[in-house]
């Protein structure tokens, strides 16, 4: 019997000392394959500010457009408050930012808290990015409630390090150079992919965008069916949570470029349904992409890529924000700085904000003597954001290999749907040109590869080539 | 709920703690409640199938069983031998009645399910033939999850009990727990009633031993699905999804890959399920023993998928072979040609009927009816010519007890099952062709620069992953085939079975499936 005994409990401990093994080896693993990133920075930060009382009088939270689009120092400074913080997370969705809310409302008792609120954020599905990124800033409690009750079962595994970042085994030595050189510089910034940190929860770049080079994407369409009741359930908890701890909310919509303005048709729905989302709990909202005489300060100049401001368009919004809070809190009217409806933002702009193409089919000519004579057809359908009452005209030019000069391949036309002979094989360059509006007013340039241009859809959608371009339904 | 995510390993260990907290005579009902769980996971309204077949299997079982009592009895009150045979002529006739009613029921909705569109297509390419239109529109039909395992059980279960070999089960709850149990469902192993039953419905103490025993092989199962089976598989998908840009060498290298995708695969989910059940202390039946140190065909089949094996064998090769159409070839062979042969061709007959059906198990189409053949063929061959074959090894002084025979044998069978599996893995006939033409056509053209060209697709580390595994899995199946194994599990120092329990967990979270996600499925799901 006792030898039994013996033995269990022989097994018992090296089951433990097993477990324990595992458990610490996945451990070190983890810190060593993970990858230096903007997170590590915010966390050092957010190591000061408990070091020095650890209260953070205004916080801003929400997804990127957050993070990109307000600078805390100037926060500080122009208001006079002590600590500002920015926690905005790359695609984060409300239920992160309500976790991530509740954990540094516990931690720092804010006063102020500035949510982000988007079309995305009110219809997306969530991103595992988003959660990944929150969950590595909380605290341990923080960590415990976001795993049993944010995240979904089939999340859980990324929460360890050493399964997320395993495929940085390859970049071992890197990793760990640069962690080294963060931790003896105090995390001093460095550049990463063009982009770089600004303090305390701000990540920015320089990159600007040329008036009217800004590409065609972020479309969606939104209806009262596609908002996600999920994430109006977290947004209602986000404003619960401030109700109750008696803190000061302000909902905002970060600027984003002209072209998604456009791009996103029932924005003024969405506008209206924050506003309205607004009164009902007692808290303002700002849509920053209103604000009165934007096409003046706000151009894609500004824009790091096609929906986040750039270190220049951030240092603005944040003046504006400030300019904001200081009429708000002095109980001034903050409605004059804005425009009443999107109609009326829209009616100030006088250019094409941006223009693209797609390839309906793409077919490659048989029989032409020469290989590198080789010719296709292309095609094309021309797209471009503009108000109802300016009348496109586009200009379509070439660069092809060799080249340093473009070609016209059009001229200018009205024509939306074109058929164009392109190189077959080899590389070139597609240049769209298109203005309309008021002389004078830079027009809107998109460039295309080959390999962009020569990826047509199914011919099998279609009975024969002829209807494809007689075919209006496309537009 | 796939067996390879967190969902099935939280839905384990909720299973195990409750299974081992009720009362033992309560332990069956857990059992229940999981298996409604889990396979109300794959769709709610599938329930429906399972409950149909197990519901007209229990009705037939005990309407059999009264047709026999009452047989008995009738036979008992008959006054003479002619009344006794009529009457035990018209119960052999009822009963036979009740199991073809019960088996077109079950059979039948598999059979819709899996092979409609096989029939439809057939349709039409005769009567494109014909000349006609040939344009019978498709059905879309989704098999629900283990239909051609648990239809193939319900009806064993109800030849079994049409043959009286054990009683029928009269709680049509633990009948379905029987049909529905979670881990035999999905890629079997074909359980008999009487074996599992004795097991599954009486009660289990908790055992520190089967949990670590099982729990370790349920780890073992998922490094042989997640690093063997899903990293060589890579390989395999590149190689075949774009044959013509590949040497012959590497076609043929990715389809050793592809018979040892298989065999982890496969042997990986038996021993998940295993494990799983040795926890609960049930015993399942093994269904795989060492498949590829098989040395003929015939050898390889009695060790690859055991458990289907064994159905064919004894649900349709005995009664065909013993059948009355059987047993006249069988007389009409002696007849012609002698006393072999009369002894052989009603098991040539049955054969027929066992590989046709075994190949359209495996899939709905004529590339796996060929497949079959092939075996078959391969099979009918040694035993054809098993006397001259003996013959020609004596003459030529062929030492057969040999390691080198032995070997040789090993690897000409491995080979004809690589080169079959071209059929089965194609599913489409002029594909298979046009691969092995291109394989042996093309076999030096166009040579990997080096050996990890081999390996299409594959990155290094996996590369190392995948090979150490499957030094591992030959390992381990050259000690179960020296028959070593339970002395090995025994007498394994625990500092070595702790060492094992850190190379695989770690393996599995910095290795298992691809970044963004694990691979769900098993690939023997699919029949």
């Amino acid at each position: 019997m006792n030898r039994v005994k013996g033995k269990k409990i022989k097994i018992i401990l090296s089951a433990v000392i097993t477990a324990a093994v595992i458990a610490a080896g996945l451990h070190i693993l983890g810190n060593v394959l993970t990858p230096p990133n903007f997170n590590m920075h915010i966390v050092n930060d957010l190591k000061k500010v408990d070091a020095s009382g650890g209260k953070i009088d205004m916080m801003f939270i929400g997804a990127s457009r957050m993070y990109h689009s307000f600078i805390p120092s100037v926060f500080e400074e122009e208001l006079g408050i002590d600590t500002v913080f920015n926690f905005g997370a790359a695609n984060a969705a409300y239920s992160g930012t309500y976790y991530q809310l509740k954990d540094m409302v516990e931690r720092y008792n804010p006063s102020r808290v500035i949510i982000g609120v988007t079309m995305d954020e009110l219809t997306d599905d969530e991103w595992l990015r988003g959660k990944l990124v929150i969950w590595d800033r909380l605290s341990t409690g923080g960590k415990l409630q976001y795993f049993f009750g944010g995240l979904y079962v089939e999340d859980w595994k990324y929460t360890l390090y050493a399964y997320r970042f395993r495929e940085e085994i390859t970049n071992i030595s890197y990793n760990l150079e640069e962690k080294a050189r963060l931790e003896a510089t105090d995390y001093a910034s460095a550049p990463t992919d063009g982009f770089y940190y600004g303090g305390k929860g701000f990540v920015t770049s320089d990159y600007k965008i040329p008036q009217g080079h800004i590409e065609i994407n972020g479309g969606r369409e939104f209806t009262v069916e596609s908002i996600n009741s999920r994430a109006v359930e977290y947004l209602d908890r986000c404003m619960e949570l401030c109700r109750n701890r008696g803190i000061e909310v302000i909902l905002v919509t970060p600027p984003t470029s002209m072209m998604r303005i456009y791009n996103m048709s029932g924005y003024q729905e969405v506008v209206d349904y924050y506003t309205e989302y607004a009164e009902k709990n007692g808290a303002v909202f700002y849509d920053l992409n209103l604000l009165k005489d934007r096409e003046e300060f706000l151009t894609d100049e500004e824009m790091v890529d096609y929906n986040h401001v750039n270190s220049r368009g951030a240092e603005i919004i944040s003046d504006i924000m400030v300019q904001l809070i200081k009429a708000h809190d002095a109980g001034e009217d903050t409605s004059v700085f804005f425009y009443p409806d999107v109609d009326s933002m829209k009616a100030d702009v006088k250019r094409i904000p941006a223009v693209g193409c797609r390839t309906i089919v793409w077919e490659k000519n048989e029989g032409r003597e020469g290989y590198e004579n080789a010719l296709g057809t292309a095609y094309i359908q021309l797209i471009s954001m503009h108000n109802d009452d300016i009348i496109p005209e586009y200009c379509i030019e070439i660069l092809r290999s060799g080249e340093s000069e473009y070609e016209s391949l059009t001229g200018w036309t009205g024509d939306e749907n074109i058929i164009l002979e392109l190189p077959a094989d080899g590389t070139f360059t597609l240049r769209i040109r298109a203005r309309g509006g008021i002389p004078g007013e830079p027009e809107a340039v998109a460039e295309f590869s080959s390999d962009t241009v020569r990826n047509g859809f199914d011919l099998s959608e279609y009975q024969d080539l002829e209807s494809i371009a007689a075919d209006n339904a496309l537009c | 709920m796939s067996l390879v995510s967190i969902q099935f390993l939280l839905f384990l260990i909720i299973l195990i703690i409750v299974y081992f907290i009720v009362p033992k005579r309560l332990q069956w009902w857990v059992l229940l409640a999981a298996n409604v769980v889990f396979y109300a996971f794959s769709g709610v309204s599938y329930l429906a199938y399972i409950l149909i077949t197990s519901a007209a299997a229990f009705i037939a079982g005990m309407a059999l069983e009264k047709t026999s009592l009452q047989g008995q009895q009738l036979v008992a009150e008959a006054a003479d031998s002619d009344r006794k045979k009529s009457v035990k002529a018209a119960i052999t006739s009822r009963k036979k009645l009740i199991v073809a009613g019960a088996v077109v029921i079950s059979m039948g909705i598999w059979g819709v399910l899996k092979y409609a569109n096989f029939f439809i297509d057939n349709i039409n390419s005769v009567g494109r033939l014909f000349g006609g239109a040939g344009n019978l529109e498709p059905v879309n039909l989704i098999l629900p999850l283990g239909i051609s395992f648990y239809t193939f059980n319900a009806v064993g279960y109800l030849i079994d009990i049409y043959r009286n070999k054990y009683r029928c089960e009269r709680n049509f709850l633990k009948f379905f727990t029987y049909i529905s149990f979670f881990p035999h469902i999905i890629e079997g192993p074909f359980s008999r009633y009487d074996r599992l039953s004795s097991n599954l419905f009486s009660g289990h103490r908790f055992s520190f031993d089967r949990l670590r025993y099982g729990a370790l092989r349920v780890c073992w199962g998922y490094f042989e699905k997640t690093i063997i089976a899903d990293k060589v598989g890579v390989t395999v998908e590149t190689v075949f999804n774009n044959f013509r840009g590949y040497s012959g060498l590497n076609i043929a290298f990715a389809m050793v890959m592809y018979c040892i995708q298989l065999y982890a695969d496969f042997q990986g989910y038996m021993d998940i399920v295993c494990g799983i059940c040795e926890i609960l202390g049930i015993e399942l039946d093994e269904n795989f023993r060492q498949p590829y140190f098989a040395r003929s065909i015939d050898e390889f089949w009695r060790r690859w998928h055991l458990t289907l094996g064994t159905w064919f064998k004894d649900y349709i090769f005995y009664p065909v072979s013993m059948s009355r159409a059987g047993q006249k070839m069988g007389r009409a062979a002696r007849k012609k040609w002698g006393a072999k042969m009369g002894k052989l061709v009603p098991g040539y007959f049955a054969m027929i009927f066992v590989w046709t059906t075994t190949g359209l198990w495996h899939g709905a189409s004529w590339t796996y009816v060929i497949w079959g053949w092939l075996n078959m063929i391969a099979i009918l061959s040694t035993m054809q010519f098993q006397d001259s074959y003996n013959k020609a090894k004596a003459r030529l002084g062929i030492k057969t007890e040999g390691w080198a025979w032995q070997g040789i044998l090993i690897i000409k069978t491995f080979c004809l099952v690589c080169l079959f599996r071209f059929f089965s893995y194609s599913g489409d006939l002029s594909a298979a062709v046009n691969i092995i033409g291109h394989t042996f056509s093309h076999f030096f053209t166009n040579l990997p620069g080096n050996l990890s060209g081999l390996f299409a697709g594959m990155e290094w580390k996996n590369i190392i992953a995948a090979c150490a595994g499957i030094l591992m899995l030959f390992v381990l199946d050259v000690i179960k085939e020296k028959g070593k194994w339970q002395e090995v599990r025994e007498k394994c120092p625990l500092i070595v079975r702790d060492i094992i329990w850190i190379v695989l967990i770690v393996s599995l979270i910095l290795l298992a499936g691809n970044q963004s996600d694990l691979q769900g499925g098993f690939m023997y799901a699919i029949y």
